[in-house]
């Protein structure tokens, strides 16, 4: 059974490392070339499609698991909500008092903060029972 | 604290286990443990070190492994009961 949790393991990665590879060629492409709104808008959504591959996997990962390492995952997630609930939250109340410049902050700097947060989350939980 | 009937409920439970003891008597390191059971061995690890409290179906599970009752691997101390 373990064995199975180790594959699956793999396969989360593979998929993580495909979905964020696609990510940022797609961000890239859209940053550096002149494309029609269309094309733009296409580009821009072509990550949703790996990202739902990367969604199975984790998903059929976390089935395969033992209980210890759910109640990880299940902390970590919980950590990384919380903390990006109070990024949200704190750049939301600044931002009623001093707009925030959209050249230095977006919705796409969110990505690698929720990243973060889930390392942090997973770090303390993985910590903690070991 | 919340109360019931005026008795407060205890959310902190410490359970003893005898993994390690009933593992020496097997002669089995805690992978080999974890392998038999099909879980991590650090899930072994925490169980054993009472950092994690495991579910009745691998509490059940180790006890059949170890050919012992559960009521003799897991034990709840005298103030938990309450």
């Amino acid at each position: 059974m373990y064995g199975k949790t180790r594959l699956r393991k793999k396969q989360t990665r593979a998929t993580a490392l495909l979905w964020g590879a696609i990510y940022l060629i797609c961000l890239l492409v859209i940053r550096q070339v002149e494309l029609p709104t269309k094309a733009g808008i296409g580009i821009s959504l072509v990550p949703v499609i790996f990202f739902f591959i990367f969604l199975i996997t984790i998903i059929r990962e976390v089935a395969s698991m033992d209980e210890l390492q759910r109640k990880i995952q299940t902390e970590a997630v919980i950590v990384a909500f919380l903390l990006g609930l109070l990024l949200l939250m704190t750049l939301g109340m600044l931002d009623q008092v001093i707009p925030l410049d959209q050249k230095h902050w977006g919705y796409l700097d969110m990505v690698p903060f929720m990243g973060l947060f889930y390392a942090i989350g997973w770090w303390r939980a993985h910590r903690k029972y070991s | 604290m919340p109360l019931v009937g005026g008795e407060p409920i205890v959310n902190t439970v410490n359970m003893q286990n005898s993994i390690k003891v009933e593992r020496a008597r097997k002669n089995w390191t805690q992978a080999e443990l974890a392998v038999r059971i099909g879980i991590s061995r650090q899930a072994v690890n925490a169980i054993e070190s009472g950092k994690f409290v495991p579910s009745t179906l691998l509490a059940l599970k180790m006890a059949h492994v170890f050919g012992t009752p559960v009521e003799s691997v897991f034990k709840l101390e005298t103030d938990d009961w309450k």
